[in-house]
């Protein structure tokens, strides 16, 4: 019994070790946005649920012993070792050129082959746990072995976000993970079998330890091949983890690139694009003394700001590894200028630092940040976020960042985008100038300010300087800012047009920066997002009651799996709600994110541990009460969100924890209350296997549904109140359907 | 619900996928072969698509209504801009003028790195467009005091048809014509055109068969250098642009052959533009190219014997201006798309009078 325990949480532990270690895998070889994201999440839990579909109609076929589940972690193991390599030459295999992004055909087809199958076995292994357990125990053990691999899907959402994640490069990871399964089936082999067959199991194990041993003596030497074969035509000069992602720094003649994960933060030198970013925005401030880089400061845009009498920069970048990578890789002028003590560097995040800053205000405020095409990034261009900029804005500073633009015509897709971000801005700030280029920037500032984009001005302006620059000269601003153009990119963006205001509870530029991302490709992706957001909450709220009240009338006994498929949705949407907003109010904050997903799981287990001390009080009006409750959280959810968007004191911060915690406990005790009142006739296993199933695919539609399409289309509140509806609606029907 | 689901996602694929052109094909294209059983072979470019009746060439523009072939891109222009010349690049046209700047929508190619992709790789059909006839486009041109009508952002060969009754049009009317092409036409329809041209830069994208094959969309590098010749013996001013892109086509030996080739085949006196690389549309991972690849390329082009090498995308440069080759002095100083001082007087250097080959005269 022990050994099934300890078997269970371990298995759950490396289930969700591995699942992580190949999501940010895989995400360094896609274009890292929700929605690739999305996809590989939703292709696991899919693949989850299909395998725990398949034990319960393969089970009675199928032996259930301990040796069976030995030889699931066996394999396991290696298809752990085989979705490695997989991935690692994913790029060779579709012959892709450097730098080029897959399509979302090609990531939903490498999801589904790479993830699929372990993410198959996961489900099978996690009904045949539950088979065994009940065996063992003579009783339906189903809420023990949920709260079990919740226990340590916990243990490995933490080992690996916190440690090991930045300890160790995911070879070793791999590497780790795989032994330790291999491991725990050698121990159960040698529990249940006697004789010749033990000493060939000691003989194997050997064989097995050298092997591993042998791989563990030449880890660098095999990094190093992967690593070059995963970039190749690339020279890579390092690479580094770190607990943000992977680190890849690439060399072409003098030119550094720096990758995280995957993705082309920066190059340098790039001493054209650092000198008009810097001087087109101190052509616009007068006597500016107080600078704020958000981002992007390593690479030389620093040492071309000491140019002008400042007296202070603030550089702000997440990643200290960046730092530390580029640092070793810079020339002289530019390490001198990161060391210079008028420069102070901070490893926080922009919405967390202005949280928390109490200085004096910014003469200019100078933002490296990409397209916002993930709720991540989307954070830094909304109407929130800018408030809090123009509260650290001196009366004369201004604010710049550039987006993608183009000169001669603005397809529907980009211009949304940046008009979006544009009509946010003119709700801020008094001015908002427009320089176009083949980057758009965009200039804000109070109306005390003397902003400007014509050339002339700015021409004169930065003569007056008198700032040594090699490549922007007074000419440069006549030659480089051609007015009419400018005009024209105004007239696109400020002309009527149904854009949305980007809130950070609305977010509507990220939807559009997907539309512009699903843009590239020729595919059905662009007509369904332009259906879907023809669509309402009433909408699928019509469709989803629907199907339940034909449950209700029809088929009163898969009811209750109806309600764990919307229990999976629910508990996906809390969350993403709960770290989206967090992320939103209190800044990307590491270990708080981390912390609020392991307490979560912490809830699921607790949860499961709590419906087990009372089995024989699982009826359909406990699932009634269960779902109810969980509705009347999401209300209470919404509202507290509502609260926090205009009073935010430090302390609520922890309410996330709290509220956390209940969802985990709503789960938990949701899928075993299911459990307890749908087809008491089958086998545990059996039911396990189907309930298990359909609360991966509620998991699944909502990761994809929720993050792609209800936030930002509806809001993060209104999403909560659907979500809320829906199980409320759930636990009235079953309540009723009871008494039919 | 499944059953509602599938036939969402049916209604949604039926919707993407049926091929919607209505009125707009209304003009029968030219260069084209009927064939069996409806089907017709467009002659247009060398990809010659056979196209069964309800379906589209390679380029989406070109559509087989009923055992005929006709084009989606008439009168219909996705951008219309008086532009800088400089901007196109055509350095040795007019300098300092605007250029009335059109497209239609589709290209008959598929670059990974294309830099205007969200009109080129669309078809008319699916962006918004001005309803402006040949005549309506000489009008504006007129009315904006653009002395040239310039064929750019995508590629025009797919909307042959429109570009060459403007080309008519406009130069009745005295206006100068160019395009910006990526050369992949038919010799047949690009000699007919030429008449009507006065000037024209030329992609040439890499100098190897592989760069065409895998990254343009299995295209042929022969093909493209047959319309640069063809260009050359009809004596219409060439200039010629080639997108310096990082680890594919910035090898020494590939510059230093498509130099040497540009050299012997249409002379050392054709504009060579070498191009920034900037992280776009589907290679948007790779870096921009470093300027040092750009200078070396630079300086082989020199080597070779061409005599007017720029750098393009990359501004307040010395290899953005124009030098006489003989005395070395600046000709044409200019910072992105500003001309900020031309000296050329009647076609010539003011300091040593050495011809300078181009167009400079309205």
């Amino acid at each position: 019994m022990t050994l099934l325990a300890v078997t269970i949480i371990s298995f759950g532990f490396a289930s969700l070790f591995s699942q992580s270690i190949f999501l940010r895998e895989l995400l360094v070889v896609f274009y890292g946005n929700e929605l690739s994201a999305g996809v590989l999440l939703s292709s696991w839990l899919i693949g989850a649920a299909l395998g725990s579909l398949c034990y319960s109609v393969l089970s009675r076929k199928m032996q259930t012993t301990l040796r069976t589940l030995a030889t699931g972690l066996v394999v396991f193991s290696g298809f752990v070792w085989l979705q490695f390599l997989l991935i690692q030459y994913l790029r060779t295999f579709f012959s892709h050129f450097p730098g080029e992004i897959f399509s979302l055909g090609e990531i939903v087809f490498s999801a589904g082959v790479i993830l699929l199958p372990s993410a198959f076995l996961t489900g099978m292994i996690f009904a045949l746990c539950v088979e065994l357990y009940s065996q063992l125990k003579k009783e339906n053990s189903f809420p023990t072995v949920y709260a079990l691999d919740s226990l340590g899907n916990m243990a490995g959402g933490i080992g690996f976000a916190f440690f090991c994640s930045a300890l160790f490069n995911s070879l070793e990871n791999v590497w780790g993970i795989s032994l330790f399964l291999s491991i725990l089936a050698i121990i159960i082999f040698l529990r249940v079998t006697k004789g010749v067959s033990q000493k060939m199991i000691y003989v194997g194990m050997m064989v097995f330890l050298a092997l591993y041993g042998t791989v563990a003596g030449n880890f660098a030497k095999i990094s190093s091949r992967l690593l070059k074969d995963k970039w190749r035509h690339f020279e890579v000069i390092d690479a580094q983890s770190s607990r943000y992602g992977d680190l890849v720094l690439t060399r072409n003649q003098e030119t550094y690139s720096v990758y995280q994960n995957g993705i082309l933060n920066f190059s340098y030198p790039a001493p054209i694009e650092v000198e008009e970013s810097v001087h087109v925005t101190f052509s616009q401030v007068r006597d500016p003394k107080r600078v704020l880089i958000i981002g992007g400061g390593v690479g030389g845009l620093i040492a071309e700001v000491l140019k002008y009498p400042v007296e202070e920069i603030v550089y702000l970048e997440l990643d200290s590894a960046v730092v530390d990578l580029v640092k070793k890789h810079l020339n002289p002028a530019d390490r001198y200028a990161l060391a210079d003590k008028k420069v102070t560097v901070i490893h926080r995040e922009a919405r967390d630092f202005l949280n928390h800053y109490h200085g004096e205000k910014f003469d200019v405020i100078l933002m490296n940040t990409p397209q916002p095409v993930s709720l991540y990034v989307n954070r830094f261009y909304t109407y929130e976020y800018f408030l809090k900029v123009r509260e650290f804005l001196s009366e004369k500073g201004v604010f710049t960042f550039t987006l993608d633009s183009q000169e001669g015509y603005f397809s529907q897709a980009l211009r949304k985008v940046d008009a979006s971000v544009y009509h946010t801005l003119k709700e801020v700030f008094t001015q908002v100038e427009l320089i176009s280029g083949p980057k758009l920037r965009f200039i804000a500032a109070g109306e005390y300010a003397s902003i400007s984009s014509d050339p002339e001005m700015l021409a004169q302006r930065f003569g007056s300087l008198h700032i040594p620059a090699d490549y922007i000269s007074p000419e440069y601003f006549i030659g480089r800012i051609v007015t009419w153009q400018t005009d024209y990119v105004r007239g696109v963006l400020a002309a009527e047009c149904p854009v949305k205001i980007n809130h950070d509870f609305y977010p509507a530029a990220y939807y559009y920066g997907i539309g512009y991302f699903v843009s590239y490709f020729r595919s059905v992706f662009n007509a369904i997002l332009e259906l879907l957001a023809k669509l309402s909450l009433y909408h699928y709220g019509i469709l989803v009651v629907g199907v339940l009240l034909l449950l209700a009338v029809k088929r009163k006994e898969y009811l209750p799996v109806a309600g764990v498929f919307l229990c999976g949705f629910a508990g996906m949407v809390h969350v993403i709600v709960a770290i989206m907003s967090f992320q939103i109010i209190y800044g990307y904050v590491f270990t708080q994110i981390g912390l609020i997903s392991a307490v979560f799981m912490l809830g699921v287990s607790i949860g499961a541990f709590l419906i087990k001390r009372n089995p024989a009080g699982l009826t359909r009006s406990s699932l009634a009460l269960v779902s109810s409750g969980f509705g009347l959280y999401c209300f209470l959810l919404a509202g507290f969100i509502g609260i926090l968007s205009f009073w935010h004191p430090f302390f609520l911060s922890y309410c996330f924890f709290l509220s956390s915690g209940l969802a985990g406990i709503a789960v938990g005790s949701f899928f075993p209350a299911a459990q307890g009142s749908f087809l008491k006739t089958k086998r545990p296993g059996d039911t396990a296997g189907i309930l298990y199933g359909f609360d991966m695919f509620g998991g699944a539609c909502g990761g994809i549904l929720i993050s792609i399409v209800f936030v930002p289309l509806y809001g993060i509140i209104n999403t909560c109140i659907f979500c809320g509806i829906l199980l409320v609606t759930f636990g009235i029907l079953s309540y009723f359907s009871l008494r039919w | 619900m499944v059953k509602c689901f599938l036939c969402l996602m049916a209604l949604v694929y039926v919707t993407a996928a049926v091929p919607v052109w209505g009125a707009e094909a209304s003009c029968e294209a030219l260069y084209w072969e009927k064939k069996e059983h409806n089907n017709v072979q467009c002659k247009l470019c060398p990809r010659q698509c056979v196209i069964s009746s309800g379906n589209r060439g390679y380029c989406g523009v070109r559509v087989n209504k009923d055992g005929t072939l006709y084009t989606l891109g008439y009168n219909n222009p996705v951008a219309v801009h008086p532009d800088p010349i400089e901007k196109k690049p055509f350095f040795h046209v007019l300098p300092g003028t605007c250029a009335l700047s059109l497209a239609v929508a589709g290209c008959n190619m598929r670059c990974l790195f294309c830099q205007n992709w969200q009109i080129s790789q669309s078809t008319p059909d699916t962006t918004n467009n001005l309803d402006l006839t040949a005549d309506e486009v000489v009008a504006r041109a007129l009315q904006y005091k653009c002395p040239s009508v310039v064929f750019t952002y995508t590629e025009p060969t797919v909307f042959y048809e429109y570009m060459l009754e403007i080309a008519k049009k406009a130069t009745q009317q005295g206006l100068r014509v160019g395009m910006h092409s990526c050369g992949y036409i038919n010799p047949a329809p690009l000699v007919e055109l030429l008449d009507y041209m006065d000037f024209v830069n030329i992609d040439l994208k890499g100098f190897s068969s592989e760069f065409y094959r895998d990254i343009s969309g299995g295209t042929e590098l022969e093909n493209v250098l047959r319309t640069l010749e063809i260009i050359h013996q009809a004596g219409v001013h060439l200039e010629i642009t080639t997108l310096l892109i990082p680890t594919l086509n910035d090898s020494s030996g590939e510059i230093r052959a498509l130099s040497s080739w540009i050299k012997e085949n249409l002379g050392e006196e054709t504009p060579l533009h070498f191009s920034r690389f900037q992280p776009q549309y589907k290679l948007q991972n790779l870096p921009a190219t470093p300027l040092s690849t750009l200078r070396n390329a630079y300086d082989i082009a020199k080597e070779v014997g061409l005599k007017y090498v720029y750098i393009g995308n990359v501004s307040g440069i010395n290899e953005e201006s124009t030098w006489c080759p003989v005395c070395g002095k600046r000709l044409i100083h200019r910072i992105g798309y500003s001309v900020i001082e031309n000296k050329i007087a009647g076609g010539r250097c003011p300091f040593c009078q050495t011809k300078i080959k181009g167009v400079w005269s309205p």
